[in-house]
């Protein structure tokens, strides 16, 4: 009748149950302890980034226009407390889950945790490449219009293509997706576009270069734009 | 002990040993201005002589590395015959310290150097004149120093006759803006001559930080007059005749000196802002001198560039402006942008509202703050546009109305700045 018993199934299962009921409990505080905790450091990073006007600032680099075209509702100190909320209860799954000691698992918190840095820093990449790309591409903007320069508009357009596509590039890189295939299409891209621009200018500009050659070369004194003394200061 | 590094030189500290004290003291600040500073040595020369034989003073050229021997020009320049200009003529040596000034390049650093030694000589009265002046007269010594000597002011402000179109951006901007802030009435804010007491001077030295920011070039000029108003310091304006000089460092930029001149309003603003809140009208300051008509130059003005330069600004740039100027006044500009050169007008009320929103934008960051100033170029050339064709037949008095009629115009709209401002 014992023999009977042990083989049971219910008596296995309660064997396993006694064996897994803690490390179940063990997993539960520590997702508990998690929750809590990144709840904590979601509202204590929201203040402090509020404390350092960090949304201001957002809001001057043009951060915070580009959150509210893409409809985002929320400002960024609130979207970095958030991140960093789901960020430290992920952690705290992948932690609270090895305490299971389930193999795949185990394997699949590893490979997180070494692509963990990684990942951080392409979204980093990915979002000083936006800013310095709107940055330097309204800095020629408005200098070319300042300049009279009648491309102004399709120049900083380029500029700002370029960059975006630059550290979209790295930001890939980083991650490292289809490394080779990102690196060629990459230099295939700028390469096409620096050949485009030449041929561009080369037949665009074959008339204006003629006429500077010819002025230069007949210097025939006549003023190229009209004469202004007005001092404005 | 941290002991601050002097921005003056062994020699300059030494001639200031040998001098010891002045009771007058006239900068010049030049970047080669080989052309026309001898003229301008002769003439402060001849005034001091002229005017204050009984006081020390002392000349002082502050020069930003001229490559035409503009220092040489200085130190040799001396009045050769006074009996031209005096009847008694004692015998007088003028006191010179020719110097190079350290810091950023530009005007208000080369002032930096000529405040610092003013100060040490323990100076009661500063005057500083520009070196590209052609119609400087022993006179404006007088007008500049005698307020600051004998009637206690602190402060004198040019009062000039100049050319309708000549400092375009003190008549559309500077002017209009600074009266309609803190309620005074100065019609020169960024002339270029100056006189100061010696209080005056210690205070222009309290904050050297400023030397660091835009009032180390352009923007030293409304940072002096903006500081002696906000500061409660008696101003007062000197007429001085006609205000003719060669073009201003040809270097420069248009953009680069609106942005300098812009921005340190715009800075300020922020600086005294309970100096300038509760202030709801102006009031004219006390005026020296005997007023008179006098002619000037005529000036060129190439109204199609300025036309087109808004035009380009007006198809190029709403991308940047759409960030703080609103829907109304960008289809406003719009509208205006297809009128043709000689019908182009673009009204004081909409100029007031876009200059108000400049600042606005300013003063909350919206973005690089060097980009804001900068984007406003077009706009000031379609305005200054404007200004050309609304006065071409007008006379001075006419365009001076014109002007008057700009200010009461940022007179009325200061509240929508200030209900926005916070």
């Amino acid at each position: 009748m014992n023999l009977i018993l042990s083989s049971n199934p219910f008596v296995q299962f309660w064997e396993e149950l006694k064996v897994l009921g803690p490390k179940v409990l063990v997993f539960l505080i520590i997702v508990v302890l998690g929750f809590i905790l990144a709840w904590i450091l979601k509202v204590a990073i929201r203040e402090i980034l509020k404390g350092v006007r960090f949304d201001t600032l957002c809001y001057r680099i043009g951060l915070s226009t580009a959150l509210a075209r893409a409809n985002v509702r929320r400002t960024p100190s609130e979207i970095i407390g958030l991140i960093l909320y789901w960020v430290v209860i992920f952690l705290f799954l992948l932690v609270s889950l090895s305490t299971l000691n389930v193999g795949a698992v185990d394997q699949m918190a590893a490979s997180f945790l070494v692509y963990l840095p990684r990942f951080l820093i392409a979204v980093l990449v990915l979002i000083f490449g936006y800013l310095l790309a709107g940055f330097v591409g309204r800095a020629i903007l408005i200098a070319l219009v300042n300049a009279q320069v009648k491309s102004a508009k399709p120049i900083s357009v380029a500029v700002h293509v370029l960059i975006l596509i630059l550290f979209l590039a790295m930001g890939i890189e980083q991650l490292g997706i289809a490394k080779g295939v990102v690196i060629a299409t990459f230099s295939i891209l700028l390469g096409g576009v620096v050949l485009a621009l030449a041929i561009a200018f080369g037949l665009g500009g074959k008339d204006m270069a003629k006429d500077f050659l010819e002025k230069k070369v007949k210097s025939t004194g006549e003023p190229k734009k009209k004469p202004d003394d007005i001092s404005h200061i | 002990m941290f002991m601050p590094r002097s921005i003056l030189n062994k020699e300059v500290r030494e001639k200031v040993k040998e001098y010891k004290k002045a009771d007058i003291v006239v900068g010049i600040p030049s970047y080669n201005n080989a052309r026309t500073i001898p003229h301008v040595v002769r003439a402060v020369s001849a005034g001091l002589v002229k005017y204050f034989s009984k006081y020390n003073f002392v000349l002082i050229n502050s020069d930003g590395g001229s490559k035409d021997g503009t220092p040489n020009l200085v130190k040799e320049t001396a009045v050769e015959d006074f009996d031209t200009i005096l009847i008694e003529h004692p015998i007088h040596l003028i006191n010179k310290i020719v110097t190079p000034y350290h810091g950023i390049p530009g005007k208000g650093s080369a002032f930096r150097t000529i405040f610092e030694i003013a100060h040490l000589l323990e100076a009661k009265a500063c005057a500083v004149v520009d070196s590209d002046l052609r119609s400087i007269t022993p006179e404006w010594m007088e007008s500049l120093i005698e307020p600051i000597l004998f009637h206690g002011f602190d402060f004198v402000a040019p009062l000039y006759q100049r050319h309708k179109y000549d400092g375009t951006i003190t008549n559309s901007i500077v002017y209009p803006l600074t009266r309609a802030l803190y309620g005074k009435r100065i019609r020169q804010p960024i002339g270029g001559e100056f006189g100061f007491s010696g209080e005056m001077l210690s205070h222009f030295l309290k904050n050297k930080k400023v030397y660091q920011t835009d009032v180390a070039r352009y923007g030293i000029d409304i940072w002096m007059t903006t500081t002696s108003v906000a500061g409660g310091f008696k101003v007062c304006q000197s007429f001085l005749g006609a205000k003719i000089h060669n073009p201003k460092d040809p270097g420069a930029d248009l953009s680069s000196m609106l942005s300098q001149v812009v921005g340190s309003v715009f800075n300020l603003m922020e600086t005294h802002y309970d100096s300038w809140s509760g202030v709801t009208d102006s009031t004219p300051v006390p005026e020296f001198g005997f007023k008179f008509e006098v002619a000037t130059d005529p000036v060129r003005v190439n109204l199609e560039g300025m036309v087109e330069s808004f035009k380009y600004g007006v198809s190029d740039l709403v991308s940047v402006w759409d960030r703080f100027l609103s829907g109304d006044v960008l289809s406003e500009l719009n509208r205006i942008s297809s009128y043709n050169v000689l019908e182009f007008r673009l009204p004081a009320e909409l100029w007031v509202r876009i200059v108000y929103d400049f600042s606005l934008a300013f003063h909350k960051n919206i973005m690089t703050r060097e980009h804001i100033l900068r984007s406003l170029t077009p706009l000031y050339l379609g305005r200054t546009a404007s200004f050309v064709n609304e006065t071409m037949e007008s006379s001075p008095p006419e365009v001076e109305e014109k002007i008057e009629n700009l200010c009461q115009e940022f007179e009325k709209q200061k509240g929508y700045l200030l209900s926005r401002w916070k």
